[in-house]
């Protein structure tokens, strides 16, 4: 298995779901990473700019435009034709997965998002 | 500038320079965004984020041990077996204790049995790992570490001293262990040393392991099958008593110098890292020595401890229990933390030194291809 054809982390999976949908900047993909999740996951700026890094070192996002708020740069960030590829790639996957999951908790009686 | 920003700023400089030059500016406005009025320090959750990827970054471009890189395994392949002949070596010369009280030892540490048995183990392990049967001797090296941890554990509650004093031999133990783990081709160690380099390393030792049995025909040849009869009533007509230390030290200078030679004749990549596995256990040992003295006399509550020039200067004991006293949070924290920092420093100057070699590598294709033109 390549690099590239393994998994997504669970922080890269959701700033490139964040980024399917419009370009947007650091603190922007943290608020909507917050918000896909629901409140789970709360990405710090830390992460995020790691995770940055190594997105657009694989080609999976690029620069989309740049802005200087306040004198501090601000830069926009959206999703190369590679990176939707691999999101949707993943999403397939995770779906498949999800999917014997659930097909196996109702076999054994569990209650799907419950206790059993 | 507003204070919080300043703050922010001073964390982010602790980022490589390529990230920060990279992502400094934005990672600056993400954080000023998420910040509330009035804030004047980092909350602590970003603030532990920023550090630890900080020092994730640091140490994963190129400092990082990492199996993909051949200079660590080949460190590991030779660093292994050393560290397990070195506990080897300690553990003949713990003999010395029942069979030299010259060495100082009043009493000897341990039952001559115990040092032998673990001699005999470590000895095993290092004839393994030369063997090619790198898998086992992974394993015993494995027990070997936890050997002397239990054995510590157990006799914790009546002497702490005894913990202090094994853990540099564990932290040896488990860097043979994690080294003899490491991937690397059977007998690598050989290959890369030289056969003759190998068999001179070995002989060296040799000696070293039995340095102690060496000496007994000195002690028999005064008359005498006791040390102590040589030590305190034969001395004055006991020439050979002299020879009694002067062998094992010998040997040890030997060794010694058998290994810097081993260092010198390897390229600086590879001597870097034979140097950053050695580092913690060496580090531990002599900061333990140096401190071990206050611990035996908080333990035996010999006198309360003069704290003004011990390396403990800091570390809070309690020496007025009349139980046996336990080492404090402090040594704790400090004797465990030691080793990992010691290891990340070390990773930091190997980091150091292969950029260095490279910019001297650099240079001269430079100075050649100018040179051709």
């Amino acid at each position: 298995m390549s690099m590239k054809d393994s998994p997504l982390t669970e922080p890269a999976f959701l700033v490139l779901t964040a980024l399917a949908e419009q370009p947007l900047h650091g603190y922007g993909m943290l608020e909507d990473v917050a918000r896909i999740s629901e409140g789970l996951v709360k990405l710090q700026a830390g992460t995020l700019y790691t995770v940055i890094d190594r997105l657009c070192t694989e080609g999976l996002i690029e620069i989309d435009h740049e802005e200087v708020v306040q004198s501090r740069l601000r830069r926009y960030y959206r999703i190369t034709a590679i990176g939707a590829t691999r999101l949707s790639r993943e999403s397939a996957r995770l779906a498949r997965h999800a999917s014997v999951a659930t097909q196996r908790l109702r076999q054994h009686g569990f209650v799907i998002g419950g206790a059993a | 500038m507003s204070t919080l920003e300043h703050r922010y700023r001073r964390i982010i400089s602790l980022y490589p320079v390529q990230h920060r030059q990279r992502f400094g500016d934005e990672i600056l406005d993400t954080l000023m965004q998420g910040s509330v009025p009035q804030q004047r320090f980092p909350r602590a959750r970003e603030l532990a984020d920023l550090l630890w990827n900080a020092a994730r970054l640091r140490l994963t471009r190129r400092g990082l041990p990492s199996v993909h890189d051949s200079r660590w395994a080949d460190a590991a392949a030779i660093g292994g077996p050393l560290a397990a002949a070195f506990l080897a070596a300690y553990y003949a010369l713990a003999q010395i204790a029942v069979w030299m009280p010259i060495l100082g030892f009043a009493q000897p540490f341990s039952a001559p049995w115990k040092a032998m048995a673990a001699f005999g183990w470590w000895l095993l392990t290092v004839v393994l790992a030369a063997a090619g049967a790198r898998l086992v001797a992974a394993a015993m090296a494995w027990l070997g570490a936890l050997g002397p941890l239990a054995y510590s554990a157990w006799r914790y509650a009546s002497d702490a001293t005894v913990f202090a004093r094994h853990w540099p031999f564990v932290v040896l133990a488990l860097t043979a262990a994690l080294c003899l783990t490491v991937r690397f081709p059977k007998r690598h160690a050989i290959q890369l040393m030289g056969g003759r380099f190998a068999v001179l390393l070995t002989a060296a030792f040799v000696l070293v392991w039995t340095s102690p049995a060496l000496q007994l025909p000195l002690i028999r040849g005064a008359g005498s099958d006791y040390p102590a009869e040589a030590w305190n009533g034969l001395y004055p007509r006991f020439l050979g008593y002299h020879l009694l230390g002067a062998i094992p030290l010998s040997a040890v200078l030997l060794l010694t110098v058998t290994l810097l030679w081993l260092l010198l004749k390897h390229d600086g990549g590879l001597r870097r890292r034979l140097l950053a596995i050695a580092a913690p256990a060496v580090v531990l040992s002599a900061v333990v020595n140096f401190g071990y003295e206050q611990l035996v006399m908080t333990s035996s509550h010999i006198l309360a401890p003069n704290f003004s020039t011990q390396i403990a200067v800091h570390l809070p004991v309690k020496y007025t229990s009349p139980a046996p006293v336990a080492m404090s949070a402090g040594q704790w924290t400090f004797v465990l933390l030691l080793p990992p920092i010691v290891f990340v420093a070390a990773l930091i100057l190997v980091r150091r030194g292969d950029r260095r070699q490279e910019l001297i590598e650099l240079g001269k294709a430079e100075l050649q291809r100018r040179q051709a033109h």
